[in-house]
């Protein structure tokens, strides 16, 4: 067997299975445009190889002529996709050239079939047996077909289109992805272009071997095309690797921000702290002067160490519920009662608002559903509420700072609104949402931001509305779950 | 020793309340509890003297504004608690007549002693009182002649100066001057030149 076999067949193998496997990439992402272009690249390729094959193994002018008749098809096919992929690929590109090339290409292959021998001779009379690569191959010889010359021109514009592709992508900053496939593309169709006029205007006796040239620049693209695979995974990674530390500094900003309202509320909850201790002390030396009289009432002794047990649990529960708050949580969906969470927040926050002198009425919904959620940044987002509730009522004249918590159901969605009667709302209540907004001397303007990131985070709503009679509401509201 | 053991107590958490009474009762004191200072107020008026064991963080009418609304008893004396007292409201606190400032928690011994000690002072306070109150009816009875003869025993004079400078005679001195004492339930000058302050006695010139 000789050498040509080998390489063509090989070429023409390369080059089916590369095309296989772009457009099995395509078929698997219609989005990959340029990897059908380049499957159509690559397939057009392997039957120019195969149809070259077919041209060296001829015996007669007339089988010659024919072969090379049909071997246009393939050459018609990748020029297109060509400009296709240089379209897709490298972008830009003017796009008379692309279809002066394309419609040049196509009359080419029109003018091939109409001619009674094909578009490169008006009649060959005889073949020449000339060596190559080691071989003795069959070279046509006859009368040249002026009307190649729209073919070649079609080669001419699209050299020129892949450049001028290749000049935007280099604009644009790819300069690599302009320089290896713009540059192999110019090279090898260039190369390719000489050879045909050279050949086929009886210059030099050489076989056509395109198929060669367009091979060594698909195999440039299909490199360039399988580092982007390569780069793609490697930036989905980092993607992924990016929005996993967004989360992580969503979680830390939130635990932040419960720090800060914790930190706000100090006094208080030391003061909350302190009853207990004070009640169970006043019991304990209750009850050792109890237990030193002859005798000592024990029913008495017993009632106080049951207050003490009381108030005990009393200090422990608020410490747990602080202790929740300021912990950095990693996030814990359960079914949730949303008027628990919000009495979880009142128990923190009841030493400030009699602190403050601020009156809270509950109008609590019966039977409201459960929601799923995380207890401690739904707590986070009450406590923010409550706290900037207070903050509205500080100016009113004492006895008039009103607090309302009502609650309420309907469509699956359940609401929890907080109502004061204090200061009011900006003329665009939607601005408080947005980060570093605030109205608070000293305040970040984050605590309503992330208030709201975390309710959407739970598939709810956070808004507020003017109240007419003078003050604001809020409205939490997130959907029911169906256990 | 009625007088001596009644307290009264106002705080607005009932374990705190409940506790507190418990420990003054065992002390021997006669506890009353309100949970708010308007509860207070609505039970009054009270037997006094007594103590007033006050909670500074009420809801509604704090500690500090009780007090002012009390205005100044002194048979009713203070004991402050807080659970977040600062040294400006302790002190506008004390100014305004309290006994005593004291945190929560409490020790016992603390809370016992800052109450026996109001208790005490409410208790002197009102015995005070009550005698200057019989000094006041006791004095009231005298005739204006008899005064009149007082002041001038305390300007230092002898009967018979004193006969001279009213005009009547030595004898006549020495009856309104017996008897004056004796309504005074003076036995001496020297005791009627202590009360004579208090009598509101002037020597005469």
């Amino acid at each position: 067997m000789n050498p040509l076999t080998v390489l063509w067949s090989m070429l023409a193998g390369a080059g089916l299975v590369s095309g296989a496997v772009h457009a099995l990439v395509w078929l698997r992402s219609r989005s990959a445009r340029a990897s059908l272009c380049f499957a159509l690249i690559a397939l057009g390729v392997s039957a120019m190889a195969a149809l070259e094959l077919w041209m060296l193994h001829s015996t007669t002018p007339v089988q010659y002529g024919e072969r090379l008749r049909w071997f246009h098809l393939p050459v018609w096919c990748t020029v297109l996709a060509l400009l296709g992929f240089a379209r897709t690929y490298l972008g830009g590109g003017r796009s008379w050239l692309a279809w002066s090339a394309g419609l040049a290409r196509t009359l080419s292959l029109a003018l091939n079939f109409l001619h009674p021998v094909n578009t490169n001779y008006r009649s060959i009379e005889g073949l020449r047996a000339v060596r190559f690569l080691g071989a003795e191959v069959p070279v046509p010889i006859g009368e040249p077909n002026p009307a190649m010359l729209i073919g070649q021109l079609s080669l001419v514009l699209l050299l020129a289109f892949v450049l001028d592709c290749a000049r935007s992508a280099w604009t644009r900053g790819e300069r690599r992805r302009a320089l290896v496939v713009g540059g192999s593309v110019a090279f090898f169709v260039g190369a390719a272009l000489l050879q045909a006029i050279l050949a086929f205007w009886g210059l030099v006796d050489v076989p056509i071997t395109s198929s060669l040239f367009f091979g060594a620049s698909v195999a440039a693209m299909g490199f360039e095309l399988s580092s982007d695979l390569l780069r793609s995974a490697t930036l989905a990674r980092e993607l992924q690797q990016r929005a996993d530390e967004t989360a992580r500094q969503r979680l830390e900003l939130a635990h932040l921000a419960r720090v800060a309202s914790l930190s706000e509320l100090s006094g208080s909850l030391a003061h909350e702290l302190n009853q207990p201790l004070a009640i169970i002390l006043a019991n304990a030396q209750a009850a050792q002067r109890q237990l030193e009289r002859e005798p000592p009432d024990l029913d008495e002794v017993r009632a106080i160490l049951a207050d003490i047990v009381a108030e005990d649990r009393r200090a422990g529960d608020v410490i747990r519920r602080l202790r929740g708050l300021l912990k950095r949580g990693e996030p814990e969906r359960r079914l949730l009662a949303l008027h628990e969470v919000a009495e979880g927040v009142l128990t923190l926050m009841r030493s400030e608002l009699l602190g403050r002198g601020v009156e809270l009425e509950r109008r609590l919904a019966p039977d409201l559903p459960p929601v799923l959620g995380d207890r401690i940044p739904l707590e986070q987002v009450l406590l923010n509420l409550v706290l900037n509730a207070c903050d509205a009522l500080a100016a009113n004249p004492p006895g008039t700072r009103r607090l309302q918590l009502t609650s309420h159901c309907a469509d699956g969605r359940v609401r929890l609104s907080l109502a004061d009667s204090g200061c009011g709302l900006p003329a665009d209540p939607a601005r408080i949402f947005e980060p570093f907004f605030t109205t608070k001397p000293g305040g970040l303007g984050m605590g309503l931001s992330i208030c709201r990131t975390i309710v959407h985070a739970h598939g709810g709503r956070l808004w507020a509305e003017p109240v007419p009679s003078g003050g604001s509401v809020f409205h939490l509201e997130l959907p029911a779950a169906h256990p | 020793m009625t007088a001596l053991s009644r307290v009264y107590l106002v705080d607005d958490a009932p374990g705190l309340r409940r506790a507190l009474q418990r420990l003054l009762e065992l002390e021997g004191l006669e506890v009353s509890a309100f949970a708010s200072a308007e509860e207070f107020l609505a039970a009054l008026p009270l037997e006094e003297p007594a103590c007033l064991v006050l909670d500074v963080d009420l809801p509604g009418l704090d500690g500090l504004a009780l007090q002012e609304r009390l205005g100044a008893r002194p048979t009713l004396p203070i004991v402050f608690l807080t659970g977040k007292g600062d040294i400006p409201m302790s002190v506008r606190a004390m100014k305004a007549g309290a006994v005593d400032f004291l945190t929560k928690p409490v020790e016992a011994e603390a809370l016992v002693g800052a109450v026996r000690a109001a208790l005490a002072r409410g208790a002197a306070r009102a015995a005070e009182e009550r005698a200057r109150a019989e000094l006041g009816a006791r004095l009231a009875e005298l005739t204006p002649r008899e005064r009149e003869v007082l002041e001038h025993v305390l300007a230092g004079r002898l009967n018979k100066q004193i006969a001279a400078a009213l005009g009547i005679g030595e004898h006549t001195v020495k009856v309104h001057r017996g008897r004056a004492m004796e309504k005074l339930a003076l036995d001496s000058v020297a005791e009627l030149a202590r009360l004579a302050d208090r009598l509101g006695l002037e020597p005469a010139r």
